[in-house]
């Protein structure tokens, strides 16, 4: 019998391109046990066409636990010139740090909301992408870099807008 | 002025040294594809791959006891941290690995200590870590070890067991390991 995977429930906004930039991202993707990687190359598995990304800007990477059977995650920034924001931390190049259940992201003006399902599948994960019309983290506690122009440090509150899926509210730092 | 004035400063750069040795190395020419006392120049984004497929494994050990990718290494920083460190993870299904005392199942990962004994079937690697300033590059060397390096470094006796921990206490020390391979993959 087929285990069931982990899956990555992904949604991505972007407050000024418009969902057209996650228009090459399909729905759903299924992905064997090595790093997922995130760029602008043709080689990443999630492409992304922005100007300021990097050919390889970061990889999730599934591992286990020692004395675990669910695939665990890690986030490692490998741009070189920008950085990622990931749960109040600025990982600079090569920094990684293990995900939680969910996890607010932001990189290159990208926000992008990871919320991890466990399954018992070792041999792949997959990956479900909602494009959100709203904005996804409203308050990104990170240090100034030349990378974060067009990430709004304080978003207004959404009023009556519809929550997209994988929306958090007002998200703040850790504490 | 002087190329030599113009000259960018130089760098250092981390390299991860690999000592070496298997009990049939002499006939089983497991290491034959391993080039020896080369310092080998790697991006530093690199993941690197050790097993017996050469298609996808940037070092090759030829042997069928290996799996197709045994075990991964990779670069990393912690965060915060301005020191470079590696770290493993197993990659073989049927065999774990042992990282001086802790043993690794499949896809568990560990960061590796500056000098640190890693083993899996009758293989024993010696990885020390040399630290650099470079952040774009690391290097590789290996080294062939003539003995055992468990006498040679004290480490205890033992080997690491497949996963399901039906190995061993059952077999004589000098039996090969049941075949390693994820023939289903």
């Amino acid at each position: 019998m087929e285990r069931p995977h982990t899956v990555l429930q992904v949604s991505l906004h972007h407050p000024t391109k418009g969902p057209a930039i996650f228009a090459t991202i399909p729905p759903r993707l299924q992905h064997d046990i090595s790093p997922l990687l995130v760029g602008r190359s043709p080689e990443a598995h999630l492409q992304l066409w922005l100007p300021n990304l990097s050919r390889q800007h970061l990889s999730l990477e599934p591992y286990r636990e020692m004395g675990s059977a669910l695939l665990a995650f890690s986030l490692k920034a490998l741009s070189r010139r920008g950085c990622v924001w990931v749960n109040g931390l600025t990982l600079r190049f090569l920094e990684q740090v293990p995900l939680s259940a969910i996890n607010r992201v932001a990189f290159s003006g990208i926000q992008m909301v990871v919320q991890v399902e466990g399954g018992t599948s070792l041999e792949a994960f997959v990956c479900c992408f909602h494009v959100s019309p709203s904005p996804l983290i409203h308050r990104l506690q990170a240090e100034e870099t030349d990378e974060w122009e067009d990430i709004p440090q304080e978003l207004p509150a959404l009023g009556s807008e519809q929550p997209a899926p994988g929306h958090l509210g007002s998200l703040h730092g850790p504490s | 002025m002087s190329s030599f004035e113009d000259a960018d400063t130089e760098e250092t750069v981390t390299c991860l040294q690999v000592t070496v040795y298997h009990p049939g190395q002499r006939h089983g020419g497991m290491f034959q594809l391993i080039r020896f006392h080369h310092r080998e120049r790697l991006p530093s984004s690199e993941v690197v791959k050790f097993g017996r497929n050469p298609n996808t494994c940037r070092y090759t050990f030829q042997d069928k006891q290996v799996s197709r990718v045994q075990f991964s290494v990779q670069l990393f920083k912690k965060f915060d941290s301005s020191v470079l460190s590696f770290e493993i993870k197993n990659m073989s299904k049927k065999t774990s690995l042992l990282v001086d005392s802790k043993e690794l199942g499949y896809l568990n990962k560990v960061d590796l200590p500056p000098k640190c004994m890693v083993r899996f079937g009758d293989y024993q690697l010696l990885m020390e870590k040399e630290d650099g300033e470079s952040l774009d590059v690391f290097e590789t060397q290996f080294v062939l070890s003539p003995r055992s390096l468990l006498q040679e470094n004290h480490w205890p006796p033992g080997r690491p067991v497949p996963e399901e921990g039906r190995f061993l206490s059952s077999c004589p020390p000098s039996a090969s390991p049941t075949e390693m391979d994820e023939s289903e993959s």
